[in-house]
């Protein structure tokens, strides 16, 4: 328990980053990334761009960081900067789909049965997380990836405690109704 | 089929943070992206313009406290002047100050038509 309270709170990085510490951006990043990667994805199917979109979420967050009224609630605060970050560049990567004409697809590099059922796998839970509402999917993944508490869900969204447990109980029904039932169990069943 | 509806659905084969080399990489092409905007806060949050910023809030609060009590003192003073009410009445619907200033100091007398025409003031005769 010692270890884990000498974390600085959000709140105290946010606070350190204003002034420009990139220690305390960092630890942001990496405490933050994968929620908003994961945000990110659920919107726009493709890690490519969920990267770019989260990758360009932080930069944007850092340069409107005055903007953050609550320090101790950054993540929902980059969460919303993430999905409309991840909005636009859907727009625009529709834009440019109806316009190009020739789209060659190149070759990969060879990949094992192993990387492909991955891949596979990958793909589903993506276009599983794409069946969301946006809340329902920002609470399923801090709650069963982030990890966090109702409570911590229900301050960092900005919703009740009982609203945070309602998203969680019908996200996780609306992805095993599109994953299929044991699937994703059977498959990390080595 | 679905025995245990709300158990956790494993989202981890999605996880960009598996590949500790990988998140590496990512972190530090944010921290690229990032260095000029660092730079700049750490350069403004030195400045005498981050020291006067910093008080810009807590200045503007009080200023605007200034003006509304203010405003509220000077609406009380014009309410408990005499003849105030008079003379902003008369002057709304146009008739000139000069003019107000005789009725409503002395009623029965009429100002001379020089005292009208050219502003002099009222001869006790």
């Amino acid at each position: 328990m010692g270890a884990a309270d000498a974390e600085p709170t959000d709140g105290a990085l946010v606070e350190r980053a204003r002034h420009g510490d990139p220690a305390a951006f960092s630890g942001l990043v990496r405490r933050h990334y994968r929620a908003a990667y994961l945000v990110a994805l659920g919107q726009l199917g493709n890690p490519m761009d969920a990267e770019d979109a989260s990758q360009d979420a932080f930069v944007r967050a850092l340069e409107h960081l005055d903007d953050c009224r609550d320090p101790d609630r950054f993540v929902g605060w980059l969460l919303r900067i993430v999905r409309n970050r991840a909005h636009n560049l859907r727009d625009y990567l529709r834009v440019r789909e109806a316009t190009d004409i020739d789209e060659t697809p190149v070759a990969g590099p060879s990949r094992t049965d192993r990387d492909e059922e991955r891949a596979a796998l990958g793909q589903r839970l993506t276009a599983a997380l794409a069946k969301l509402n946006e809340v329902q999917r920002a609470v399923v993944i801090l709650h069963d990836v982030e990890g966090y508490r109702h409570r911590e869900i229900a301050v960092t969204l900005g919703i009740s405690e009982g609203m945070a447990r309602q998203h969680l109980f019908g996200a996780r029904k609306m992805l095993r109704n599109v994953l299929g039932d044991h699937a994703v169990e059977e498959y990390f069943r080595e | 089929m679905n025995d245990r509806p709300n158990d956790p659905v494993d989202l981890s084969a999605l996880d960009p943070t598996r590949d500790p080399a990988r998140l590496e990489r990512t972190v530090q092409a944010i921290l690229d992206r990032a260095a000029p905007e660092l730079a700049r806060r750490r350069r403004g949050s030195t400045g005498i313009l981050a020291e006067l910023a910093g008080w810009r809030r807590p200045v503007l609060a009080a200023a605007a406290v200034v003006l509304v009590l203010g405003a509220g003192l000077l609406a009380g003073y014009e309410a408990i002047r005499p003849g105030s009410e008079e003379t902003a009445l008369t002057e709304a619907i146009g008739v000139p100050r000069q003019l107000a200033g005789w009725v409503a100091a002395d009623g029965d007398r009429l100002p001379s038509a020089a005292a009208v025409l050219f502003g002099e003031p009222t001869s006790n005769e």
